[in-house]
């Protein structure tokens, strides 16, 4: 059965004028829709189509003696259930020549929710396509669990409703008990063998002793998981939960502690790639990891090999180290060289109710060989690099689906002749990203995104220093990444010392159909060749695009022009109309 | 001192001559009276006696007066007296009266024979009115209906007496009063006929009672007549009445009666007495004596209900006895065949007539045996029994007979407050041919269901036992049996309970408590496939305002539902060999479902193996979803031996995964769904493992999805613990696939690692390299494995 809601209707017809020649309009014509040949007839504007026991409830079972034959009035009973499942609550019924036929009338759609609580609940103008949408069981269901989700994300663990579906006016009402607003007291975690208990709090995105919010729970477990230490982990709690506060109990399935992959893909700018890895996510009582990774393209090949080593007490200390070792060959058309580099952190986590940030400095050792793009030979650096990952957690939380919250994130090399390096030479790099959803609406109607970021590396300006600078110190413009209207690192073309970029882009979020989201932006960007020494023309690139969030992965277009301002460059070339093709990047 | 005897003398002498001189006096006056009757009989005198009346508070006044006296001699003589407007007044509050016109003529005479009334009449009372004051009299014991009917016999005195015309009493208006309220008002009119020989051939009577008191108004006329002219007690009477009453209910009767011998009198009549659409006719005949009433009595009624013809009875014998002539009670008894001429209902579909022929006659012989007061009055107290028997019915579809005797006890008045109404009832309705039902609803809104509809046998339904039927509410002993069978299904059940009900003007309510004893049931369900099985009952939450009813109707119901000990329901499902042995002991009521269903030693069919079902209780609770599983299923595998121990509530129920030797629970869920240890699976299989681990664990596995994931080929399964929802993906044949949701709920947006099934991903990626600075999307085909 497919039928839309006047609200999609309005999508589809808005997705029409946009695409005219991918779809054609379909008048609503009464279809025959014969379910039990010679005994059920559904008539109406909406294909119905039953599973199989619900064929055998309504039609007969052949095969079993005792339900072959469906009296007409227990079809009737069974269809009135499955119909309901379907949206339709006013189908009329009546025999023609021995059979059942069905009227299927309209559906109805839900019209308004009326959510009845005290303290009020605001949230409900905030939830698209519950309104308007046909007024089935499973619409109910997600309601329901929606309003929940709210209540829980704001401190109320144990939320209570009670619903009522006006099937001729499609008004909803809902009977909201919020529950006590409580704190977390405390967090238990299922034995793991071999893991001390504890040992997961370094993933917490919330506090003991501050305010439940399922969200925060969510996104531990989401951690949890994509940091490979358990095969999967979520939360429960009792309910009526504790009245001093919520008792959490962290579920752990651990699966086998060692990951091992390879895979074989294509990469837009290698073409096919080779990639394998060996993980142990669960190197002793305190969940140390150990991983070995290989990586192989036409232009690029490396080995790594990583750890995160977790040595301290309490166990739930978030301090930890961070040693690896790399080796790495690339050819590109601009350079070719190979490095290696050994590098040892303290690294540390920390979580507030809001945001978390991992934060890691330490020494790290680096051989380049140059064999092209710079001087040729071998140039060494010491340098205390540092990362910085700053994100919202309700970015995190929406990281798949991006909507609302910032993120920071900084990286740095602090290097010096007179400490083991070649070339005295700090380099940062600093982006940022803040994502603002309208009005708050879930799913997102309309999405901002502004991002930026600031690049720099302080080197002494002699020519020989400069021709020795490695091309990882040297930074581009151009891309998915900053500026769309130029192609991949266009700008310039022999690498800047410093760049300073934004862009602002709005999006049409969960609206058309087949996942298509368009959006509109514009970026801007200017270089240097010293820090915080930019150099006309400011290069700018309005455009628009498409954003395709399919089950196999999001894929984005986008046109746009490249303009530059203010200055010229020596390059008339680089002004032109640009596409381009990603596939798994967001905003 | 001594007396003088002189002076006795003296006195003596004194007392004899005034003693004659009064006799002389008196025997003058008389002969004057004699002589000269007007000298009395005149109307200064009678008014100067009447004025002396009205000192003792006699009262009589007239405007004119006529008094004619002719004298045939000493003693014969006649009169004439004429009054116009004579009114008196008893005194007080005693009987009083006016008449327009009075006129008494008569001739008498006495010689030594005696007295003798030679002629009497004129008598003539026009326009007259009487009141008569009664005071309120004490009931007193008095034989059944002994108050003898009174003698219609002229006194001896005036068998010879030669009647002239016209006699005739015409009493306008004639009321009775009681403690200063009027019980009776109406006219009374007597007229006899007499002959050329001064004969009373017959009396006409007509009594006309007014509208708007205590009794019925109405005319009623009878006429007395005699063979003897009236020197014989051997009077007939006719009467015909024609009574209403204020609510507009009116009795027609024809009445014929006469004495048979002193004290006893026969009685025949036709009576027609309508209330609201109450029709009946009754003809009547009988007798009354003393201490005895006997009626025989045929008639019909008609309007008594709309499913109801009429009722008509005949040869219908009433009986009052008075036991002795002393007692304040009498008996009555009535012995009547009635005949219920019911309506020619139309049944919903034409075809039902080859099934059902409703009778248009149901025969049934009514007894009645009553003690009341011995003047019958709703305000006395009445109790005995009537018996009613229904001749057996028996149609193509269903047989029907039964009897019912009813012993009752109350105040009618009262009714029914304080009544005892018992009966004992026998009836019962049988269904001789379950199928032939099955056919006849198929096409209505009462269709038999699947999987009953195959059975054939027979229903029956009965009351039997005593119940207590007071008004519009009572109580019903019921019986329910079933022997219904097909070829791989019994319905055999025993049921004995009440059923209660109450008809008030808000609504009706009615309640069954009943005990249904499951002795052989035996029944099969549809082949489930892979789909998740559908929702079966309309969702609560949904409301449809138009559907609700004005008019309350309640109807509850406590059956307790039992199979027995040692032969407990069997169920045949695909997911069993063999039928699965099910004990019930259920409470059903409107709000809820009580008590405990249990298998016991079945061997299902359960992940893919033959599995014991050791136990399995369910106990419910209230709401549903709180009913308690305690199961132990036992699956036999050639290292391992597994139990699957569910405990809690169904819809969290803890679900234990044992083994011997012992495994933990993931090996014990891989061996399960895959058949294979936890080191064999692909990633992809340990996923799933994890996923019915987790959702386990967190007891939101219903047991739907537990079966669900034992009978289907599971390809891999997620679990969403944020919702509690669990996608299982199930292989329906090589290289198909689908997806059952066993949670309804909104699922989480698509990842950006897609699994492909087995151990293979398809990532896609996009990655900043901090080092080059270089942006790089793409996409990975990958196989992984946790080991």
């Amino acid at each position: 059965m497919r039928f839309y809601s006047p609200k999609k209707w309005m999508g589809i017809t808005l997705f029409c004028l946009l695409f005219p020649c991918l779809l054609h309009a379909k008048e609503k014509a009464v279809q025959v829709n014969e379910v039990c040949p010679g005994k059920v007839e559904i008539r109406g504007h909406y294909k119905i189509k039953l599973n199989e026991i619900e064929k055998k409830l309504t039609c007969g079972d052949p095969e079993v003696e005792a339900w072959k034959e469906i009296p007409p009035n227990q079809a009737k009973f069974h269809l009135g259930v499955f119909l309901q499942d379907r949206g339709f609550h006013h189908e009329n019924f009546s025999v023609e020549n021995d059979k059942l036929i069905v009227e299927l009338g309209e559906p109805t759609y839900i019209k308004k929710v009326d959510v009845r609580s005290d303290p009020p609940f605001k949230e409900m103008p905030r939830k698209r396509f519950i309104v308007g949408e046909t007024l089935t069981p499973k619409r109910l269901n997600e309601l329901e669990e929606w309003i929940k989700m709210e209540v829980r994300a704001k401190s109320h663990p144990c939320p209570q409703l009670v619903t009522r579906a006006n099937t001729v006016t499609g008004v909803v009402e809902v009977d909201l008990d919020w529950g006590p607003k409580q704190n977390v007291i405390s967090v238990i975690q299922e034995t793991v063998p071999g893991m001390d208990p504890g040992a997961l709090r370094r993933y917490d995105a919330f506090g003991l002793d501050k305010p439940f919010n399922d969200d925060l729970l969510e996104l531990t477990s989401r951690r949890v998981e994509e940091s490979g230490v358990l095969q999967s982990s979520h939360f429960t709690w009792p309910c009526p939960s504790n009245p001093e506060g919520v008792d959490l109990f962290q579920r752990a399935f651990p699966g086998k502690p060692r990951l091992f992959r390879i895979g074989f893909g294509f990469d837009t700018e290698e073409y096919a790639i080779f990639q394998s890895s060996w993980k142990h996510a669960r190197l002793g009582s305190k969940a140390s990891n150990l991983s070995v990774s290989l990586y192989a393209s036409y232009r690029t090949q490396s080995l790594e090999v990583a750890s995160d080593w977790y040595p301290f007490k309490p166990l739930s200390s978030r301090w930890y180290f961070q040693p690896s070792v790399n080796l790495i060959h690339e050819l590109q058309p601009d350079f070719h060289y190979a490095a290696t580099n050994a590098f040892f952190a303290a690294a540390r986590r920390y979580d507030n109710q809001k945001l978390g940030l991992i934060a890691l400095f330490g020494p790290n050792l680096n051989y380049t060989y140059t064999f092209s793009g710079a001087e040729e030979g071998l140039t060494r650096f010491l340098t205390l690099h540092y990362e910085l990952d700053l994100k919202s957690h309700d970015w995190e939380y929406w990281q798949k689906d991006p909507r609302s919250g910032f993120r920071v994130l900084g990286v740095g090399d602090f290097g010096t002749q007179t400490l083991l390096s070649e070339i005295s030479a700090q380099r940062f790099k600093w982006d940022g990203q803040y994502l603002y959803n309208f009005r708050g609406y879930d799913l997102p109607k309309i999405v901002l995104g502004i991002r930026g970021g600031i690049y720099g590396t302080f080197v002494d300006q002699d020519p020989d220093t400069v021709d020795k600078l490695p091309p990882n110190y040297k930074f581009y413009l151009g891309g998915t990444q900053n500026l769309r209207g130029f192609s991949l690192n266009e700008l310039p073309e022999d690498g800047a010392l410093s760049a300073l970029w934004g862009g602002v882009e709005i999006r049409l979020a969960h609206t058309l159909p087949y996942w298509i989201e368009p959006l509109v932006f514009v970026d801007a960007g200017i270089l240097g060749d010293n820090v915080f020494n930019y150099k006309l023309p400011v290069y700018y690139s309005p455009g628009g695009g498409v954003r395709v969030a399919s089950p196999f992965g999001v894929f984005r277009t986008t046109f746009a022009h490249g303009f530059k301002s203010g200055g010229e460059d020596g390059n008339p070339d680089n002004t032109h109309f640009q596409f381009l093709f990603s596939f798994g990047e967001e905003f | 001192m001594k007396k003088n005897p002189n002076y006795i003398l003296s006195a003596i002498k004194i007392v004899f001559i005034s003693a004659f001189t009064v006799l002389l006096l008196a025997a003058a006056g008389i002969f004057v009276v004699l002589k000269w009757p007007q000298t009395l009989f005149n109307p200064k005198v009678i008014g100067g006696l009447v004025t002396l009346s009205s000192k003792f508070g006699i009262v009589v006044r007239w405007d004119q007066a006529q008094f004619k006296i002719d004298s045939f001699g000493l003693l014969h003589k006649a009169i004439d007296f004429k009054f116009t407007n004579l009114c008196f007044n008893l005194g007080g509050n005693q009987t009083a009266g006016c008449f327009k016109k009075l006129e008494l003529a008569g001739e008498f005479s006495t010689n030594l024979r005696g007295f003798r009334i030679i002629s009497l009449g004129p008598v003539i009372v026009e326009q007259g009115s009487l009141a008569i004051h009664q005071k309120k009299v004490e009931e007193k014991v008095d034989e059944l209906f002994g108050y003898d009917l009174p003698d219609l016999v002229l006194p001896e005195y005036l068998h010879s007496t030669s009647f002239k015309s016209p006699i005739q009493i015409g009493l306008d208006r004639v009321s009775i009063w009681e403690e200063g309220e009027i019980l009776l008002l109406g006219a009374l009119a007597l007229q006899p006929t007499i002959n050329g020989q001064g004969e009373i051939e017959k009396v006409d009577a007509k009594i006309n009672l007014a509208p708007g008191y205590d009794t019925p108004s109405g005319l009623t006329e009878g006429t007395f007549t005699s063979a003897s002219r009236f020197k014989k007690n051997d009077w007939r009477l006719q009467v015909n009445s024609h009574l209403k009453t204020e609510s507009g209910d009116s009795l027609q009767a024809k009445l014929s009666a006469y004495q048979t011998r002193s004290g006893t009198y026969d009685f025949q009549g036709v009576a027609n007495y309508k209330k609201g659409k109450i029709d009946s006719t009754a003809n009547l005949k009988g007798m009354l004596g003393r201490g005895k009433l006997q009626v025989n009595a045929s008639g019909k009624l008609q309007g008594l209900s709309p499913e109801l013809n009429s009722m008509s009875f005949s040869n219908c014998k009433l009986v009052a006895n008075q036991p002795s002539a002393t007692s304040k009670k009498i008996k009555l008894g009535l012995d009547c065949p009635i005949v219920f001429d019911l309506k020619n209902l139309r049944l919903p579909d034409a075809a039902y007539e080859k099934y059902v022929q409703i009778p248009l006659h149901a025969k049934t012989n009514l007894k009645v045996d009553l003690n009341t007061e011995l003047f019958p009055s709703l305000d006395k107290p009445v109790d005995g029994k009537a018996t009613l028997h229904f001749d057996t019915i028996s149609e193509e579809l269903f047989s029907f007979k039964g009897d019912a005797e009813t012993e009752f006890a109350g105040i009618p008045k009262k009714y029914p407050q304080g009544w005892k109404l018992e009966t004992d009832a026998d009836v019962s309705l049988l269904l001789k041919q379950f199928k032939k039902l099955v056919r006849l609803l198929d096409k209505s809104a009462f269709a038999i269901p699947a999987p009953l509809r195959v059975l054939d046998g027979t229903v029956e339904f009965k009351l039997k036992g005593k119940m207590n039927i007071v008004e519009n509410r009572g109580t019903i002993p019921i019986e329910f049996n079933t022997e219904l069978q097909s070829t791989r299904q019994k319905f055999n059940t025993q049921g004995e309970g009440e059923l209660t009900y109450h008809f008030g003007k808000s609504g009706s309510e009615s309640n069954i408590d009943m005990e249904l004893n499951l002795t052989n049931l035996r029944l099969e369900l549809p082949k489930f496939g892979y789909d998740s099985i559908p929702t079966l009952l309309p969702d609560k939450r949904m409301i449809d305002p138009n559907r609700s009813t004005s008019r309350e109707s309640k109807f509850n119901y406590h059956i307790k539902i039992k199979t027995p000990a040692d032969h407990p329901a069997q169920v045949f499902s695909n997911f069993a060999k063999e039928y699965i042995p099910v004990s019930l002991d259920l409470v059903l009521t409107p709000q809820k479902i009580g008590g405990e269903v249990s298998i016991q030693n079945a061997q299902l069919v359960f992940f893919r193996r033959n599995a014991l079902v050791k136990r399995m209780k369910f106990n419910f609770e209230e709401p549903i979803e709180k009913s308690v599983i305690n199961s132990d299923i036992q699956i036999n595998y050639a290292n391992y031996n597994i139990n699957i121990l569910l405990i809690g509530s169904v819809n969290r129920p803890q679900i234990i995964f044992e083994s011997s030797p012992p495994l933990d629970r993931e090996q014990i869920i891989s061996v399960l769904i895959y058949g294979r240890t936890y080191e064999e699976l692909n990633t992809s299989q340990s996923n799933t493992v994890g996923s019915v681990s987790g959702a386990a664990a967190d007891r939101v596995m219903t047991l739907g999805s537990l079966f669900l994931l034992a009978g289907s080929p599971i390809q891999s399964v997620s679990y969403n613990p944020a919702t509690g929802a669990m996608e299982a993906r199930v292989r329906v044949a090589e290289g198909t696939s689908i997806k059952l949701g066993t949670q309804e709920g909104k699922t989480q947006e698509a990842g950006l690692q897609q699994s492909l099934g087995g151990n293979w991903n398809l990532n896609t990626f996009f990655e900043n390299d901090t080092e080059t600075g270089k942006q790089r999307g793409g996409g990975m085909l990958e196989w992984y494995k946790r080991y």
